[in-house]
């Protein structure tokens, strides 16, 4: 095409007064819009913490930094995506099917799947979520989450390119999307209910489903969404908004399937589950020693759990015993922040890369407009920035709170921040009281408000040198005494957590500012975000369902998935192209560590050996809710529209008209 | 370069109705059409679930505009099949009228020409329907306000709105990078309505959208022939054996003319000469090429122009598979309202362009333009 003309306009001139307040307006729209979206979840959790669990706020001021972060960070991110990656996306659908052959289209979709799963690797969270996993119990799974990260992240790599390049290939011949769900869906299902009759490999049905849901990450999704949209375009039946879509869900559905495939193929060089004396018996050194991964690890975690006077009969040698790093790691803000810089530019730079090389090499094409793409790359990678910043101080920080403090629903606790302490108290002052078994307990009388009370004396309390004792006062549960309503509570604790985590999710943001595109706005946006939202609340609670009652995953998951396919038979192919991609896209980076913080207050109350398949409960329940939405809509439409009822049955005899 | 003057007919129905039209439309004999995915408004009964408020809630149902171009002698028999093939004259399906336009390009073969001219089928030619003059008012306003508007348009009982996307060019792209803080996203919104009401639609378009201020829109009104015209503005239980609708239509045809419902006094626009001495420039090209014909026009005089996205269509060959499609389907279409003096200098800027070279595929098609009215007055 001539360039000639390209710069030959002439560009206004404007008064800097005049360009500042246009700025202002454009950045107060985009921060507002965040605003709104953050403000649920964020006053839910300070509410819910404050209010029903009556706990202090720590770091009040850090987390009110942090929150401001995640809003300037998701504006920036939002409007990133919007100038940048989404039109990077949308142009190579639209360009790459003409000018690359068949072959350099695939290779193309392979390497975009690739990069896309390893810039943005959920493996962290998928540790996070494992964290309890001990490797006697699951080798397989500690396999897979530690010393075989690579190969999982591989797996799944895979997995996404194959999901992009069939997402492509179904635009491109406008292939119908319902069979690659009665395709894939059986088979996942088949294929975890084989997977869980060997023990090696049944611990890795939760992990594996969650992969699912999980790596697809905030750049990935609008890209591949944009992508699809670009290829449905220019070929096939391109006027159908659900043409485009389709690629989030390959793209959660084949990940699952490699992971398990993976499993099943390593699972006969693995041990079966036992205990630790057998795991870490000499006769299965090998074995063990594959699961930790290499010999130091291997020692390593038999000084971290077994007694040391065992390690020396074990090994001969005294091992020396490192502390772990379990808990949370400490980092001072700046090296923070380099860390996470480092995520922002491995998430976005080699997306963009792939995208611009296919761009500027296969397609050999200026883009229209260089500086808006450039600036917006730069938005999205600040936006990344402050937002993965602000979450970690911020939301995440509040989310663990209330994570922490959610076991007071059912249990009672103390609180420190309302300690007294009594002076002149003496041991002559204790009652003793003897317990049904025979043993005695000792009680002091105190007075307070209420009057005199006895409380449990704890000797470590008290100072007999100054005769004083430190009374920590305790507080019931704080739904009563049954269990039955401490655990509603914690359910709907988790119900509206993920309700409001979702609304924030930028990606179901984008996909929803798309679909509000595609079908001029006869599908809303909000609609779709509060819908999904609904979804992703009850399935997160169905979740944590599982976790506190230790149901069984593959009913659970093979129901919710049969009632989701039997919803998609009855519904329209549009319908059901949103209904599960909204699946995929639903679980970002604002409820995953929300689900995280959840999942470790009540992890530790249930004992439950891995927190998995939250995730997954909280990405089908959306698919349900979506495909019931659609059945809701097309019942008041009809309703009113009896004449047009027909509409879509066959043409009426036209020699019949006047 | 190639000259016609052609009709063009687009035809607005429910998505629903799409196929129908589509296998019509081959059988009619055209060889490609263009579609655009827009919506059709109606205001509904008050649901159970919104049982209080002042306004009745509105209900959206997607649509698809579809255009073509055939000689002017059969621009009547290719409307009446269209609409009979998809029942159009049923109130809340759709509409289709056709308008004179001229296209100038190589590379467009809008028909097969053995096939249109072959003889009608009988029905077609006993059928009595006659196209009738309607106004179109094509309206652009900024992403989002047009929801008031339709509902206006349609709590006054003018007519049933037709809604599209599309993005505005223009002042905007001379502003460097500060172009991001102001808003493309426009909703283009089609009136189609009988002559004797369009100056009082006009009126009611520019008070409630603010037209006559700067930054606010655009209106301007194309003189069409309908042949059937959306009327279902209310959605709402059948209580009688006809709607209200259906007797209009009726009365219509018992009539004559539409003018007998006219809602205000004005007097009836004079048709024929352009007043304005306006004329409606569209550029229809692959999508992703538009943008420097565009600022090519923009800088040979033309005020600004609205981006909507096209899908061609033509027919599907029989033999199916095969090979990746690689032909793209996605075209753009960039509508300017020029001074007619104006034309001949776009028209060579856009050939320079590139608009007619291979890359871009391009054609050029032009209207009659009543009046326009944007901020800098009627």
């Amino acid at each position: 095409m001539p360039e000639s003309v390209q710069s030959t306009s002439v560009m206004l001139q404007i008064p800097l007064r005049r360009k500042l307040s246009l700025i202002w307006t454009y950045a107060r729209e985009r921060l507002m819009r965040q605003v709104h979206a953050v403000a649920f979840i964020t006053g839910y959790l300070a509410l819910f913490q404050l209010l029903v669990l009556r706990a202090p706020i720590a770091d009040f001021l850090k987390i009110a930094a942090g929150i401001l972060a995640v809003v300037a960070g998701l504006a920036f991110f939002m409007e990133g995506l919007f100038l940048a990656i989404m039109p990077l996306g949308e142009r190579c659908g639209l360009r790459m099917p003409a000018r690359a052959g068949l072959g350099l289209l695939v290779a193309f979709a392979v390497i975009l799947g690739i990069t896309a799963t390893y810039a943005e690797p959920a493996i962290g969270f998928l540790k996070a979520q494992g964290s309890s996993t001990l490797p006697w119990r699951a080798p397989l799974l500690y396999y897979l989450l530690n010393a075989g990260a690579p190969l999982t992240v591989g797996a799944v790599a895979v997995g996404v390119g194959f999901a992009v390049v069939l997402g492509v290939f179904r635009s491109l011949r406008s292939w119908s999307f319902k069979p690659f769900l009665y395709l894939t869906i059986p088979v996942l299902l088949a294929l975890s209910y084989w997977v869980s009759r060997d023990p090696r490999t049944a611990a890795i049905i939760g992990l594996a489903w969650d992969t699912g849901g999980v790596t697809t990450g905030p750049v990935t999704v609008p890209l591949v969404i944009a992508l699809g949209i670009g290829v449905s375009r220019i070929a096939g039946r391109g006027d159908e908004p659900s043409s485009g879509l389709g690629v989030v869900t390959l793209a959660s559905a084949l990940p699952v399937i490699m992971v398990l495939l993976l499993g099943a193929v390593l699972a006969p060089r693995f041990p079966m589950p036992g205990g630790p004396d057998e795991f870490f018996a000499p006769e299965r050194h090998n074995q063990s020693v594959r699961v930790a991964g290499s010999e130091e690890a291997f020692r390593e975690l038999a000084a971290n759990n077994l007694s040391p006077e065992k390690v020396k009969t074990r090994f001969g040698t005294e091992s020396k015993k490192k502390p772990s790093d379990a808990g949370p790691r400490r980092h001072v803000p700046r090296k923070m922040m380099r860390a996470h810089a480092v995520n922002a530019l491995k998430a976005i730079v080699p997306l963009a890369a792939v995208l611009l090389l296919a761009l500027l090499l296969i397609v050999r094409e200026r883009l229209p407009h260089n500086d808006e793409v450039s600036l917006g790359l730069v938005f999205s990678l600040v936006g990344m920035l402050l937002f993965s910043y602000g979450m970690d101080r911020g939301l995440s920080s509040l989310g663990n709170q209330a994570g922490r403090s959610l076991p007071r629903a059912w249990e009672a606790t103390e609180r420190p921040d309302k300690a007294v302490t009594y002076s002149g108290i003496n041991e002559n002052l204790l009652v003793r009281a003897v317990r049904p078994n025979g043993s005695v307990a000792e009680y002091l009388p105190l007075a307070d408000k209420g009057g005199p009370q006895f409380v449990p004396f704890i000797r470590e309390r008290y100072d007999a040198d100054r005769a004083e004792y430190r009374w920590i006062p305790e507080q019931g549960p704080v739904a009563g005494d049954e269990d039955f309503w401490g655990y509603a509570l914690v359910l709907l604790f988790v119900f509206v957590m993920g309700l409001g985590a979702t609304i924030a999710e930028p990606s179901l943001n984008a996909l929803g500012v798309t679909l509000e595109e595609l079908t001029t706005g006869t599908y809303k946006r909000s609609f779709l975000i509060v819908t999904v939202a609904l979804g992703v609340g009850a399935g997160m609670a169905m979740g944590f369902c599982r976790i506190l009652f230790a149901w069984p995953m593959i009913p659970l998951l093979a129901g919710c998935y049969l009632v989701a396919l039997a919803l998609t038979c009855i519904s329209t192919e549009e319908m059901s192209a949103i209904a599960w991609d909204c699946a995929g896209v639903t679980t970002g980076p604002i409820t995953v560590p929300l689900v995280i913080a959840a999942g470790l207050g009540i992890g530790q109350r249930a004992g439950a050996a891995e927190a998995f398949g939250v995730v997954t409960m909280a990405s089908v329940f959306p698919i349900i809710a979506v495909l019931l939405s659609g059945f809701l809509i097309a019942a008041r439409r009809n309703a009113l529209d009896l004449e047009n009822l027909q509409m879509d049955a066959a043409p009426a005899e036209r020699e019949a008209k006047p | 370069m190639k000259r016609m003057d052609v009709s063009r007919i687009v035809c607005i129905a429910d998505v629903r109705l799409t196929e129908r039209l589509e296998a019509e439309a081959d059988r009619i004999g055209l060889r490609e059409t263009w579609s655009t995915r827009g919506k059709q408004v109606a205001l509904k009964a008050r649901s159970v679930w919104q049982p209080f408020g002042r306004r009745l809630p509105m209900a959206e149902s997607p649509s698809d505009i579809i255009r073509f171009y055939v000689p002017r002698q059969h621009e009547r028999a290719a409307m009446i099949r269209l609409a009979a093939a998809a029942d159009l004259y049923l109130p809340g399906r759709g509409s289709v009228y056709a308008e004179d336009v001229a296209l100038i390009g190589d590379g467009v073969q809008p028909w097969d020409e053995e096939k249109l001219c072959a003889d009608q089928p009988s029905w077609v030619v006993e059928n009595r329907m006659e196209p009738a003059p309607y106004d179109m008012i094509y309206c652009i306003v900024q992403r989002g306000r047009g929801g008031e508007l339709a509902r206006t348009m349609l709590e006054m009982g003018l007519c049933v709105p037709i809604v599209s996307f599309g993005e505005g060019m223009g002042m905007r792209d001379r502003l460097g990078l500060l172009r991001i803080t102001i808003p493309q996203e426009k909703e283009i919104l089609l009136f189609v309505v009988p002559p004797g009401d369009s100056d009082f639609v006009m009126d009611v378009a520019v008070r409630k959208a603010n037209l006559h201020e700067p930054g606010n829109g655009f209106l301007c009104r194309v003189p069409v022939r309908a042949l059937a015209v959306n009327s279902r503005m209310h959605l709402d239980r059948r209580k009688h054996v006809a709607t209200m609708e259906q007797v209009i239509s009726t009365l219509d045809q018992l009539r004559g003319s539409t003018d007998w419902r006219r809602m205000s006094a004005a007097a009836r626009h004079h048709r024929g000469a352009e007043p304005e001495g306006l004329v409606r420039f569209t550029l229809i090209c692959e999508e992703g090429t538009s943008s420097a014909h565009v600022r090519a026009a923009l800088d040979a005089g033309a005020g600004g122009a609205t981006l909507s996205l096209l899908s061609r269509r033509v027919p599907a060959p029989h033999e199916g598979g095969g090979e990746v499609a690689m032909a793209s389907r996605a075209r753009e279409c960039c509508d300017l309202v020029i001074p007619r003096a104006l034309k001949e200098r776009i028209e060579e800027a856009v050939t320079r362009t590139g608009l007619f070279a291979e890359s871009s595929g391009g054609f050029i098609e032009t209207g009659i333009v009543y009046d326009a009215i944007t901020a800098a007055g009627r």
